[in-house]
C-alpha cells in the first residue's frame, strides 16, 4: 500500500468514524460516495493532498452531511410525532433516572467524603496531640480510626467518580439526541 | 443542482467541476455532495451505477419525476424572484 493510498484511507476511516459518531444512517454508503469522489479526483490528475484539502476535514464534512440531511429530515416530516415522541420518552426517561440517580449519589459521595475526611482529622488529632472525650470512634482505637477513614474516604471519591460519569454520558448522549434540532438555516 | 440533472445524468465529481465554472454558484464538494445525498433521500434524484472506462462502475445520478415537479415548481419561485430583484434595482420604490 503507498502512502497516498494510505492517507486516503486513513482519511475515510476517521470520516466513516465520524459518520457513525453522529448516528448517521447509511453510513458506509456516504463513505463509498467520497471515496469514488477521491478515485475520481485521481483519475483527473490531481493529488490526494488535493482532493482531501478540497473536501474539508473529515469531521467537518460528517457535520456537513448531518446539517444536511437533519434539515432534509425537517423538512420532509416537520416535527413528526414519531420524532417527538421519541425525544419527549427520552427527556422523560432521563429524568426520571436522574431523579433517582443523582440524589442518592451526591448523598452518599458527600456522607462519605466528610466521614472519612473528619474520622481522618480527629484520629489524627487523639494519635498524636490530644485525647478528644467527646468524639466517638464505636470503640475503636485512634490507630484504627485513621485506618478505617481512608477506605470511607475513597469510597467517597468513587461515588463522586461515578457521578461525574453519569453526568458526562447524560450530556453527551442528550446533545447527540438533539442534533436534529440544530440545522443550518441557509441551503 | 436539479437543473443540471435535468439536462444529462451525472457523477458528483463532474457536478463540482460544472458547478466552478459558474462563478457565484459556484461550491465546494464538501457542500456538493451532502446536498446531492439530502436530492436522494428526498427522492429527488437517483442513483444508476454505470461502467466506467476509466475504472470501477461510476455512480450517475438522475433525476426523477418527483424531482422534474419539484424543478419546475422552484423555477417558477426563482424567476418570479429574479424579476423582483430586477425591478426594484432598476427603478428603486417605484417597481
Amino acid at each position: 500500500m503507498t502512502a497516498g493510498v494510505a492517507d486516503g484511507e486513513a482519511y475515510l476511516s476517521k470520516f466513516g468514524a465520524a459518520l457513525r459518531r453522529l448516528r448517521m444512517a447509511d453510513a458506509s454508503g456516504i463513505v463509498a460516495d467520497v471515496r469514488g469522489h477521491i478515485a475520481e479526483a485521481a483519475a483527473d490528475g490531481r493529488s490526494l493532498e488535493q482532493a482531501l484539502t478540497a473536501l474539508g476535514s473529515p469531521e467537518a464534512l460528517a457535520r456537513a452531511y448531518a446539517v444536511e440531511l437533519a434539515h432534509a429530515r425537517l423538512t420532509n416530516n416537520g416535527w413528526s410525532f414519531l420524532t417527538f415522541a421519541r425525544l419527549a420518552s427520552l427527556l422523560a426517561g432521563a429524568s426520571l433516572m436522574s431523579l433517582l440517580v443523582v440524589p442518592s449519589l451526591t448523598i452518599l459521595a458527600f456522607t462519605f467524603l466528610v466521614t472519612g475526611g473528619l474520622s481522618f482529622v480527629f484520629a489524627l488529632i487523639e494519635l498524636l496531640i490530644v485525647d478528644l472525650p467527646f468524639i466517638q470512634n464505636d470503640h475503636l482505637s485512634p490507630l484504627q480510626a485513621l485506618g478505617a477513614s481512608v477506605p470511607i474516604f475513597a469510597a467517597g471519591c468513587v461515588f463522586l467518580w461515578v457521578l461525574w460519569l453519569y453526568l458526562r454520558y447524560l450530556a453527551v448522549s442528550m446533545r447527540r439526541e438533539f442534533s436534529v434540532l440544530r440545522v443550518s438555516p441557509a441551503n | 443542482m436539479l437543473r443540471i440533472l435535468s439536462d444529462k445524468m451525472s457523477y458528483g465529481y463532474e457536478i463540482v467541476a460544472l458547478l466552478s465554472r459558474l462563478g457565484p454558484l459556484a461550491a465546494g464538494e464538501n457542500t456538493v455532495y451532502p446536498l446531492l445525498r439530502r436530492l436522494r433521500n428526498e427522492g429527488l434524484l437517483e442513483a444508476v451505477m454505470v461502467e466506467s472506462p476509466k475504472g470501477p462502475p461510476r455512480q450517475y445520478l438522475q433525476i426523477t419525476a418527483v424531482g422534474l415537479e419539484q424543478l419546475a415548481a422552484r423555477s417558477v419561485g426563482w424567476t418570479e424572484l429574479k424579476d423582483s430583484v430586477s425591478r426594484c434595482l432598476e427603478r428603486g420604490s417605484e417597481a
